[in-house]
C-alpha cells in the first residue's frame, strides 16, 4: 500500500520503546565510528600540548639567526619581525638577540682575559633570578663571574677583546646587578633556545663564557668599540593554547615556506632582517614535538581502534535487535501485510525508511555527543573543521550500516509461513547455539595460532578483537545450550516447593525467546566482563613476575663480572654473572648460566605474595648443597640433564628443582648456580671464571630513588642502572593494558544494560500477565511471595548467567593469557590469574540487582488498573 | 472471480513442540465450489483454524495436496507465494485487530468499492478513523469490509461472528452471501449456528472422542442470595454504562445476564467481581478470595508458564491444599484430560478458555462470575462448559454468567437482560 510508505518517515513516533532503540543504536554506532579520528586527533594534541609546556614557546616557536649583521635597534628590523610575526598564526612577539660572537674578555679585573659573551635580549634581565638588587644603570653580570673577577654592581666592567697586538681598546660599562648564572638555571623556559650557548654537552670540558647582560645602546658600543663580530637572533614564540594536532602541522609547513621567503633572492623581508647578503640560520623544535606526539598517538590508536570495532559490534547488534523489536511491537501490522502477499524484504526497506529520521537523529547525536565530548576534554582548539568532517563521514557511514541492520532484523522477524522447516529439516534440527561456538572455536585458532596480537609501526605489541570476541561468542554458545539443560532440568521439579520457588522454577523453565535471548545476553556481558579481567589481571601478574625476573630486584645495573663488594651497602645487593655463551647441556641445547651468592640472592631477589615456583625458597639448597658438580635451579620446562659443558669441561648438574630465574631470557634454558661452587670447580676443570664474553649484574632491593643515586657513586661504578618501571612503562604493556581496561568497562557496561534488559522484560511480562497476577493474587498468593517468587526468578537468571560467563570465559581465557604475551621477550611465560574474589563479589552484586529489579516490576505492577485491563479485553 | 474452488485432501498438519507433537490436522479432505459458501465446523481444537491458514497459503501442510482456485498451494514458493496471497486469497483472523494495519484510517486500507463495503457493515460515518481507534465489534465489521473490497476470489474467515452480537453478526453473514453470489467462494470455520445454516457445504472436522453429558445435575437452589446487586451505577469518561442495576444469584442458582455487545455486562460483572467500585449502589459477594468469588474473565489470566493441569490446580495449591481427584475430574469434565501437560500456548483458544473455567471451578467457590464462556466454544465444547457450570451450581454455587448468546437462557435458572446497562427483564 502507497500510503504506508508516504506515511512511514514519521510512523516510529508511535511507537517510542523502538525509535528510542534505533536512535540510541545509532547513536552508539556514530559515536563509535566517529571516535577513531576524534580520539586520535585529541590524543595528538594532549601530546603535543604536553610537548609544546615541555619544550617551552619559544623553543617549539621559529628562530632566525642572522651572522654578521649590525646589533638590534634597526627600527627596520625590528618592525619587519614584528609584522614577520603577526602574518603566522600562533606565532607571538619575537623576543630579538644580539651578541657579540668571539674574543670579548674582561680587562683589569682579578680576573683578566675573563671570557664573556656581551648580550642585549629582549625581556633577559626580566628572566634571570637576580643575586643583587639593580644598582642603576648599567650591565648584569653573571654570580659565577663576579665570583672571579671580585666585580660588583656599582663598579666598572672593562671589556676589551683578545688578539690586539698594539694598544688594546677597552670598552668600560657601569655594573648594575649580578643574576645567578644560567648554568644552574636549567628549567628556565625563556633561555630554552640557548642551552648550547650556556652549557657545554661535553662535562669534561670548560663551560662556555657567561654572558654579560646589556641593553642594544651598550652592545652597540662594544661593537663599534671593539668590531668583534654580532649575530642577530630573532626568536618567535608558539601560543601553544590553542595549537592543536593538525594546526602545528599547518605550522611546520608555514615555517618551511617562511625559511624559502627568507631565504629567496629578491625576498624584502630576508633582506631587511638580515638574511641577505649574509648567511642566515633558521631552526624550530616544532617538528620534534610533533613526531613524539604521532608516536604517542601510534601507541593507543590500536586500543581505540579496538574499542571503536568493539562499539560497532555491539552497536549493530543492538541495531538488528531495534528491528526485531520493530516487528514484535507491530505483530499485527506484521502478519496483516504477511497475509496480503507482501515480501520480507519490502517490509524491510520500508522499515529501513521508518527508521531514516530516527537514525539521521541518532547519526547527530552520536556525533555531538563525541565532538562535544572531545571539546570538554581535549586540548582548546582539537576539533578542527576537517576532523569533525572525517568522524562525520565515517560516522555517516556507520549510521547506514546501522540503518541497514535495523532493516535486516525487521525482515528476518517478518512472518514466513510456519512449517517450511519440513523442507529444511536438517537445517531447523541444528541448535543456533551451533553457529556462534563454531566462530569461537575458529577465533580462538586464530589466537593460538599466534594471530592474537597485532605489532603498530612502533613496534609494540597489542591483543585483536579476535580475543575479545571469543569469550563473547563462546559464552553466547553455551550459554544458549545451558539454558536449554535447565530447561529440561526444571520441566517437572519443584511440584512440592513453596509457591516462590515453584512460580520461579517454572518460569526459569518455560523460559523461550526474549527471555533466552536475555540471559544469553547477560552471560555474554558477564562472560566478556570476566574474560577482560581474567586477561588484565593476568597481565598484571605477568609483568611483574617477567619485570622482576629481568631486572633481578628493583634495581639493576651493569658491572664487571670481577667487582666484589668491599664495603656493605645499607640496602640487599647481589653480583651475578651471567654466561650465556659458553654453556651447554650434553644434548648440545645452550643454557645460560647464571651464577650468585645464594645468601646474598635469597636477601636480593624480589618475588611476590602469591605468586608461584619462588626461586627463594630453593637458594638454599643450592646454598648447602655438598655432593659432586653444581646444585643449580633450573628454569620451568628446561630440559634438564645430568651435566652441562663449560668452556669444553664437563660439569655434573644436581638440580634442585624449577623456578623463574632472574636473569633469565624467554626461550632459553638457564641455570642458577652458587658463584662460589662455580669459582671451585671452574678452578678444578682449569677453566676461566669467569666464563670468557660472561656479564656481571648488579641487583639491589629497595626504593630506586634511594638506591640509584648510592650506587651511581659507588665503587662498583654500575652503568646503565634499570628499574622494573622501564618494563611496567614499555608501549606494548600500556597498549595491553588499556585494551583490557577498556573491555572490562564494556562488559561491565553490557552487563549493566542486560540488567535494564531484564528489568524491562520482567515488566514487560508483569504488564502482560496483570489479569493473571491479579487472579493468583485472589487465590492467596500474598504480595510478599509474589515479590519472591519473581525476585528469586531474576536472581536465578543472573547467578545462571553471571556463572556461565564466569565459568566459560576462565576456560576460554587460559588458552588465550599464554597467547597474547604482551613481552614475549621476557621470562617466564605468561600465568593464568583468576581474580575469584572480584568475580565473585561482581556476580553477587549483580544477583542482588537483578533480585531487586524483579521485585521492583511487581511493584511496578501492582500498580496498575486491573479493571481497566479487564474491561478492554 | 472464483474459477476452479477450493479442493484438498489428506492435508496433515503437526505442530512440534516442547510438549511433544500435537497433530491438527490428520487427512483433512474437502471441496468447496466456486461462489459456494464453505463452512469448517467442529470442536474447538479441531483443526479449522490450522485448515484456514493452510488454504491462506500462510501454513504449510505436512502432507496432502491443497489447490485454490486452480493453485497448487503446497507447490508455491517465494513470489509465487506472495502473489496468491496477495491476489488470490483473502484471510481474516479471529481476532479482528490482527486483520487491520493499525496506524492506518480504514479509508487508506481499503481496496476499491471499498467504501460502500464499508457503508454496508454500517461504518460510514467511521471511514477516517484509524484502525486502533475503533471498538472491538466495528474493527471486526471493518477487518471484513477490507477483508471483502480486496476483491480476491476466495475469502477465508476464521469465526467472523464470534464476539460479535446478533445485529453486527447479521450484517457480517449478509455480507458473506452477497460475496458469495457475486462468485467469490467463502470459507468460514465457525460455530456460529445460523452461519452454519447459510453455508452450501460443510466439513466437520473432529476430534477422536468428546462426550458430551447429557445429564443434568440436580440443583439444591437455596434462597439465600450469594451474589446481590442493588442499584448499581457505573460511568466512564461521564458516560453511563451502568445504570442503576440490580440482581441476586442464590446459592446454586444459574444465571445469566443476557445482552448484546457494550450493553454493559462485564461492567456488571466486573462489579460483583469487586475489581471495579461502582459510583452508586451496593455489592454483596461471599468475599473477594477465589474459593469465595473465581472470575472467568474474557482474558483468560492463565499463567503461560504453567501446564493445563498446573493452571488448574492452582488456587488448591495457593491455599495449601491438593484435590488431585477433583483437579482430574475438573479436566476431564472439560474435556481437557489429555491436555494437561501442555502449556497454554500449546492448547486452542477454545481449550485454554475451558482451562481457565476448569480453574474457576476447581476450588468449589461459593460464587462464580464467567464472561462469555462459551465465546470461543464450538457446540460440544459449549456443552461441556454448560455441563460444567451446571454441576459447580449443583454443588452450591452460585453462578452468574454474562453473555450474548440467546441460547444460553436454556440452560439458566434466571435470566437478565441487560440493555445499555440498564437491566430490562
Amino acid at each position: 500500500m502507497r500510503v504506508l510508505w508516504v506515511k512511514a518517515p514519521l510512523l516510529l513516533r508511535r511507537h517510542p520503546p523502538v525509535l528510542a532503540a534505533v536512535v540510541l543504536s545509532i547513536s552508539l554506532a556514530a559515536l563509535a565510528a566517529a571516535a577513531v579520528p576524534l580520539v586520535r586527533a585529541g590524543v595528538e594534541s594532549e601530546s603535543l600540548n604536553g610537548q609544546l609546556r615541555s619544550m617551552s614557546p619559544l623553543a617549539a616557536g621559529f628562530e632566525i639567526r642572522v651572522e654578521g649583521g649590525r646589533p638590534g635597534g634597526d627600527g627596520a628590523r625590528r618592525a619587519a619581525a614584528v609584522r614577520l610575526g603577526r602574518s603566522v598564526r600562533f606565532l607571538g612577539e619575537p623576543v630579538l638577540s644580539s651578541l657579540t660572537t668571539g674574543g670579548i674578555q674582561v680587562s683589569g679585573s682579578a680576573a683578566p682575559g675573563f671570557a664573556v659573551v656581551p648580550l642585549a635580549r629582549t625581556g633577559a634581565i626580566a628572566h634571570v633570578k637576580h643575586v643583587t638588587p639593580q644598582a642603576g644603570p648599567g650591565v648584569w653580570i653573571a654570580d659565577s663571574m663576579a665570583k672571579v673577577t671580585h666585580l660588583r654592581p656599582g663598579g666598572t666592567l672593562r671589556l676589551t677583546i683578545q688578539g690586539f697586538i698594539s694598544r688594546p681598546r677597552v670598552v668600560a660599562l657601569p655594573i648594575a646587578g649580578i643574576y645567578h648564572t644560567l648554568e644552574a638555571d636549567r628549567d628556565n623556559p625563556y633561555w630554552a633556545n640557548w642551552q648550547q650557548d650556556i652549557r657545554n654537552p661535553d662535562p669534561d670540558s670548560s663551560p662556555p663564557p657567561p654572558f654579560v647582560l646589556m641593553d642594544e645602546g651598550s652592545l652597540q658600543r662594544i661593537a663599534s668599540g671593539l668590531s668583534p663580530f654580532v649575530e642577530n637572533r630573532l626568536e618567535f614564540p608558539v601560543d601553544p593554547r590553542r595549537l592543536s594536532f593538525a594546526d602545528a602541522q599547518r605550522l611546520q609547513h608555514r615555517f618551511r615556506e617562511l625559511r624559502r621567503q627568507l631565504f629567496a633572492p629578491d625576498s624584502a623581508v630576508g633582506s631587511t632582517l638580515g638574511c641577505r647578503p649574509r648567511v642566515c640560520e633558521t631552526s624550530s623544535s616544532l617538528n620534534a614535538a610533533l613526531t613524539i606526539a604521532s608516536t604517542d598517538v601510534a601507541s593507543v590508536t590500536p586500543t581505540i581502534t579496538l574499542l571503536s570495532a568493539i562499539g560497532l559490534v555491539i552497536a549493530f547488534g543492538l541495531c538488528v535487535a531495534a528491528g526485531l523489536f520493530l516487528v514484535r511491537r507491530r505483530a499485527d501490522e506484521a502478519h496483516v501485510l504477511f497475509v496480503r502477499g507482501e515480501a520480507a524484504a519490502v517490509f524491510a526497506a520500508r522499515a529501513g525508511l521508518e527508521a531514516l529520521l530516527p537514525t539521521l537523529f541518532g547519526l547527530g547525536a552520536g556525533l555531538g555527543i563525541a565532538v562535544l565530548a572531545l571539546r570538554s576534554l581535549a586540548p582548546a582548539g582539537t576539533v578542527t573543521g576537517g576532523i569533525v568532517g572525517g568522524s562525520a563521514a565515517r560516522a555517516a557511514v556507520a549510521a547506514a550500516a546501522g540503518l541497514i541492520c535495523v532493516a535486516v532484523g525487521a525482515g528476518a522477524a517478518f512472518p514466513r509461513r510456519t512449517g517450511e522447516h519440513e523442507r529444511r529439516r536438517h537445517l531447523t534440527r541444528i541448535p543456533w547455539e551451533v553457529v556462534p561456538l563454531v566462530i569461537a572455536a575458529v577465533l580462538l585458532g586464530l589466537v593460538m595460532s599466534g594471530h592474537g596480537v597485532a605489532h603498530d609501526s612502533t613496534g609494540a605489541s597489542h591483543p585483536r578483537l579476535a580475543v575479545f570476541l571469543v569469550p563473547v561468542f563462546a559464552v553466547a554458545g553455551i550459554g544458549g545450550l545451558a539454558v536449554r539443560l535447565l530447561r529440561r532440568g526444571l520441566a517437572q521439579r519443584g511440584g512440592n516447593a513453596p509457591p516462590e520457588v515453584f512460580f520461579a522454577l517454572r518460569r526459569i523453565a518455560a523460559a523461550r525467546g526474549l527471555l533466552v535471548a536475555v540471559i544469553v545476553a547477560a552471560a555474554t556481558a558477564f562472560g566478556t566482563f570476566a574474560c577482560a579481567t581474567i586477561l588484565s589481571s593476568s597481565l598484571n601478574r605477568s609483568v611483574a613476575e617477567k619485570s622482576f625476573v629481568a631486572n633481578g630486584s628493583d634495581v639493576q645495573g651493569l658491572v664487571d663480572p670481577l667487582v666484589r663488594v668491599n664495603k656493605p651497602f645499607p640496602f640487599p645487593v647481589a653480583l651475578v654473572e651471567i654466561d650465556d655463551s659458553y654453556a651447554t647441556f650434553t644434548t648440545g641445547e645452550r643454557v645460560d648460566v647464571i651464577a650468585g651468592d645464594p645468601r646474598a640472592l635469597e636477601r636480593t631477589i624480589r618475588w611476590g605474595d602469591g605468586w608461584s615456583d619462588d626461586p627463594r625458597k630453593l637458594l638454599p639448597k643450592v646454598a648447602s648443597y655438598t655432593g659432586a658438580g653444581l646444585a643449580a635451579i633450573a628454569t620451568p620446562g628446561a630440559r634438564v640433564s645430568d651435566a652441562i659443558i663449560e668452556q669444553g669441561a664437563r660439569i655434573p648438574i644436581h638440580v634442585v628443582g624449577h623456578a623463574p630465574v632472574p636473569g633469565s631470557t624467554a626461550g632459553r634454558p638457564a641455570l642458577l648456580v652458587s658463584r662460589a661452587a662455580l669459582h671451585r670447580i671452574a678452578r678444578k676443570a682449569k677453566i676461566l671464571d669467569p666464563a670468557p664474553l660472561a656479564t656481571g649484574y648488579l641487583w639491589a632491593k629497595g626504593d630506586p630513588h634511594t638506591i640509584v643515586p648510592v650506587l651511581e657513586t659507588s665503587e662498583l661504578a654500575p652503568a646503565y642502572l634499570t628499574t622494573v618501571a622501564h618494563i611496567y612503562d614499555d608501549a606494548s604493556v600500556g597498549a595491553a593494558r588499556r585494551s583490557y581496561r577498556y573491555v572490562t568497562v564494556i562488559g561491565a557496561a553490557a552487563a549493566v544494560m542486560s540488567l535494564v534488559a531484564l528489568l524491562l522484560y520482567l515488566q514487560a511480562r508483569q504488564r502482560s500477565q496483570l489479569i493473571a497476577s491479579a487472579l493468583v493474587a485472589r487465590m492467596g498468593l500474598s504480595r510478599r511471595r509474589d515479590v519472591a517468587a519473581v525476585a528469586l526468578e531474576a536472581g536465578s537468571i543472573v547467578l545462571l548467567a553471571g556463572a556461565v560467563g564466569a565459568a566459560v570465559a576462565t576456560a576460554v581465557a587460559a588458552p588465550i593469557a599464554h597467547h597474547v604475551d604482551a613481552l614475549p621477550l621476557y621470562a617466564p611465560s605468561p600465568t593464568l590469574i583468576v581474580p575469584w574474589t572480584a568475580l565473585a563479589l561482581g556476580l553477587a552484586a549483580a544477583v542482588l540487582a537483578g533480585a531487586v529489579f524483579g521485585a521492583i516490576t511487581v511493584a511496578v505492577a501492582s500498580r496498575s488498573d486491573v479493571a481497566e485491563a479487564l474491561r478492554v479485553a | 472471480m472464483s474459477r476452479d474452488g477450493t479442493r484438498f485432501t489428506g492435508v496433515r498438519r503437526v505442530y512440534r513442540s516442547a510438549a511433544g507433537s500435537v497433530e491438527a490436522l490428520h487427512a483433512a479432505d474437502g471441496a468447496f465450489a466456486p461462489g459456494a459458501i464453505g463452512a469448517l465446523v467442529g470442536p474447538s481444537g479441531s483443526g479449522k483454524s490450522t485448515l484456514l491458514r493452510v488454504l491462506g497459503g500462510i501454513d504449510a501442510a505436512d502432507a496432502g495436496t491443497v489447490t485454490v482456485d486452480g493453485i497448487d498451494v503446497r507447490r508455491l514458493r517465494g513470489a509465487a507465494l506472495r502473489r496468491f496471497r496477495r491476489e488470490s486469497v483473502g484471510f481474516l483472523a479471529q481476532r479482528a485487530a490482527a486483520n487491520l494495519v493499525p496506524q492506518l484510517t480504514l479509508r487508506e486500507q481499503l481496496g476499491p468499492n471499498g467504501l460502500e463495503q464499508a457503508g454496508r457493515v454500517g461504518l460510514s460515518h467511521r471511514i477516517d478513523a484509524i484502525a486502533s481507534a475503533l471498538s472491538g465489534g466495528e474493527q471486526a465489521r471493518a477487518a471484513l469490509a477490507v477483508g471483502l473490497s480486496r476483491g480476491t476470489p476466495v475469502i477465508l474467515l476464521d469465526e467472523p461472528t464470534a464476539e460479535l452480537d446478533r445485529h453486527a453478526a447479521a450484517l457480517v453473514i449478509a455480507e458473506l452471501r452477497t460475496a458469495a453470489a457475486d462468485g467469490r467462494t467463502v470459507i468460514v470455520a465457525t460455530h456460529d449456528a445460523e452461519l452454519v445454516a447459510l453455508a452450501d457445504a460443510r466439513l466437520e472436522l473432529t476430534l477422536p472422542t468428546i462426550a458430551v453429558p447429557h445429564a443434568q445435575h440436580v440443583r439444591r437452589t437455596s434462597d439465600e442470595p450469594i451474589i446481590v446487586l442493588e442499584h448499581v451505577t457505573k460511568s466512564y469518561a461521564g458516560a453511563a454504562v451502568v445504570g442503576d442495576a440490580s440482581l441476586d444469584v442464590r446459592a446454586g442458582e444459574l444465571a445469566v445476564l443476557l445482552g448484546r455487545s457494550g450493553s454493559g455486562k462485564s461492567t456488571l460483572l466486573m462489579a460483583a467481581g469487586g475489581w471495579l467500585s461502582p459510583d452508586h449502589g451496593t455489592v454483596r459477594t461471599p468475599g473477594p478470595r477465589w474459593h469465595e468469588t473465581a472470575h472467568l474473565a474474557q482474558r483468560f489470566g492463565l499463567i503461560p508458564e504453567l501446564s493445563v493441569a498446573e493452571n488448574v490446580g492452582l488456587p488448591l495449591r495457593l491455599r495449601g491444599s491438593t484435590d488431585d481427584a477433583f483437579v482430574a475430574h475438573v479436566l476431564e469434565q472439560l474435556g481437557l484430560a489429555e491436555l494437561h501437560a501442555r502449556l497454554p500456548e500449546e492448547t486452542s483458544i477454545g481449550q485454554q478458555q475451558r482451562t481457565a473455567l476448569a480453574r474457576a471451578l476447581a476450588d468449589r467457590p461459593s460464587a462464580l462470575l464467567a464472561d462469555e464462556p462459551t465465546s470461543h466454544q464450538d457446540t460440544a465444547s459449549a456443552a461441556l462448559v454448560w455441563h460444567a457450570l451446571d454441576a459447580a451450581c449443583a454443588e452450591g454455587t452460585a453462578c452468574l454468567v454474562a453473555t450474548h448468546d440467546e441460547a444460553a437462557s436454556r440452560h439458566a435458572d434466571r435470566v437478565w437482560r441487560i440493555e445499555d446497562g440498564h437491566i430490562v427483564d
